[in-house]
């Protein structure tokens, strides 16, 4: 009964899109044909907690949400492609007319939400993160997870909800963003296990070192993302585990490091005192052969070392 | 003079590089195929650098047809002569 529940709600969000929004359901549709198992597991617990979170108008607000980011995207993504770089390079360029303003952030919150599992890179970019992340975190009983820029928060509810003991600690610098997560991880009941606070994760000191932490596309956020690097490796101990997402020449209103190539964003890592055990990049699967830039979501999973070489 | 209309199908043809394209005040994007959610900016990105005006993405999502479009860029046309 509730397997049915659930999948009615995946159903039904994409019959809301398809009916609304109908040049923004074809691309969804494909990544659910292709990867329908792995889509609907996702989806549907996403659609659950946004249903629990948001109520009846929730298909409402997604969708909304969803668009709206999505035109942001493809129209920086265009103007990217005729300049030559990113719109902004300054972090304060960015702050007032996006994280600071809860008009923005309201829709952006939950578009970025929908695309986890409904971009396909973006849910191959999970699927990583299940197979390469999660395993180690699970030989840990009453871990605790700092979360830097943890925006909505859904990697740390993914975290919490596969593994019971765990705890984490959600650090983001949108004060919007930071509200509508503490409210969200109270309607699911995780708020016994995760902390809200809004801080800026470049100089976020957690009381005492985490047991693993992850940072999901925030490095391309900020002028200095090997500060965000070196932050969390001072998050946790000599051997533990961290894991990175970031985009590479994929540009968004608030995107201001502009990472080219995949070697940059491990060299970065290396940089800051951490190994890279395992990475993966992945494209859309609909780009343009004549475009310059390839936009590309990048993961890495990381082990804080102990000397020099590992 | 050229039809706010017959402007908009010229658009058209040259986003979807297809010189037969004819739309309507009806026409969806269900009746083309290649119209996905990029083809869909780029063509509001077209519409507003030909006619100089600026859509939210509130504007652009909401289309549902030509003839909000046309309407949608009308609008805004009174609106700039108006400012």
């Amino acid at each position: 009964m509730t397997a049915t529940l659930l999948q009615n709600r995946t159903n039904e969000f994409l019959s809301f899109l398809g009916d609304h929004y109908p040049v923004y359901a074809g691309s969804i549709a494909e990544n659910e044909r292709r990867n329908r198992e792995q889509f609907h597991a996702l989806a549907e617990r996403m659609l659950g907690w946004a249903e629990t979170i948001l109520g009846q108008d929730y298909l409402r607000v997604l969708a909304d949400g969803y668009v709206t980011f999505v035109n942001d995207v493809n129209r920086s993504q265009v103007e990217y492609e005729e300049r030559g770089r990113y719109e902004h390079s300054s972090y304060a360029n960015v702050f007032a007319k996006t994280y600071d303003s809860s008009d923005f952030m309201n829709l952006y919150h939950w578009g970025v939400y929908v695309t986890t599992f409904a971009w396909e890179h973006h849910l191959l970019i999970n699927q990583f993160f299940q197979r390469h992340f999660l395993p180690h975190l699970s030989q840990i009983q009453n871990g605790r997870l700092i979360d830097l820029g943890c925006g909505s928060g859904i990697w740390s509810l993914l975290t919490m909800s596969q593994l019971s003991s765990w705890q984490s600690t959600m650090v983001d610098i949108s004060s919007t963003t930071t509200a509508l997560t503490r409210h969200a991880v109270q309607s699911i009941d995780f708020d016994d296990r995760c902390d809200v606070i809004e801080a800026d994760a470049i100089t976020f000191q957690p009381d005492s070192p985490g047991d693993a932490a992850i940072s999901c596309f925030l490095l391309e956020h900020v002028e200095t993302p090997e500060a965000v690097l070196e932050n969390l490796a001072t998050a946790i101990p000599t051997g533990g585990r961290a894991f990175v997402t970031t985009a590479l020449t994929a540009a968004e209103t608030d995107h201001i490091f502009e990472f080219r190539r995949e070697s940059e964003v491990l060299l970065m890592a290396e940089a800051a005192g951490f190994r890279v055990e395992a990475s993966y990049s992945v494209a859309p699967v609909a780009v343009r052969p004549s475009s310059r830039f390839l936009p590309r979501s990048m993961a890495l999973v990381l082990q804080k070392r102990r000397n020099e070489i590992w | 003079m050229t039809s706010t209309l017959q402007k908009l199908n010229e658009i058209f043809i040259d986003v979807f590089d297809d010189d037969g394209m004819a739309v309507t005040a009806e026409t969806t994007a269900r009746d083309v195929d290649a119209w996905d959610s990029l083809m869909h900016v780029t063509l509001m990105l077209n519409v507003e650098r030909e006619f100089k005006i600026r859509f939210t993405s509130a504007e652009i999502a909401s289309l549902k047809n030509v003839s909000e479009l046309t309407a949608l860029v009308e609008g805004h046309l009174v609106q700039e002569q108006a400012a």
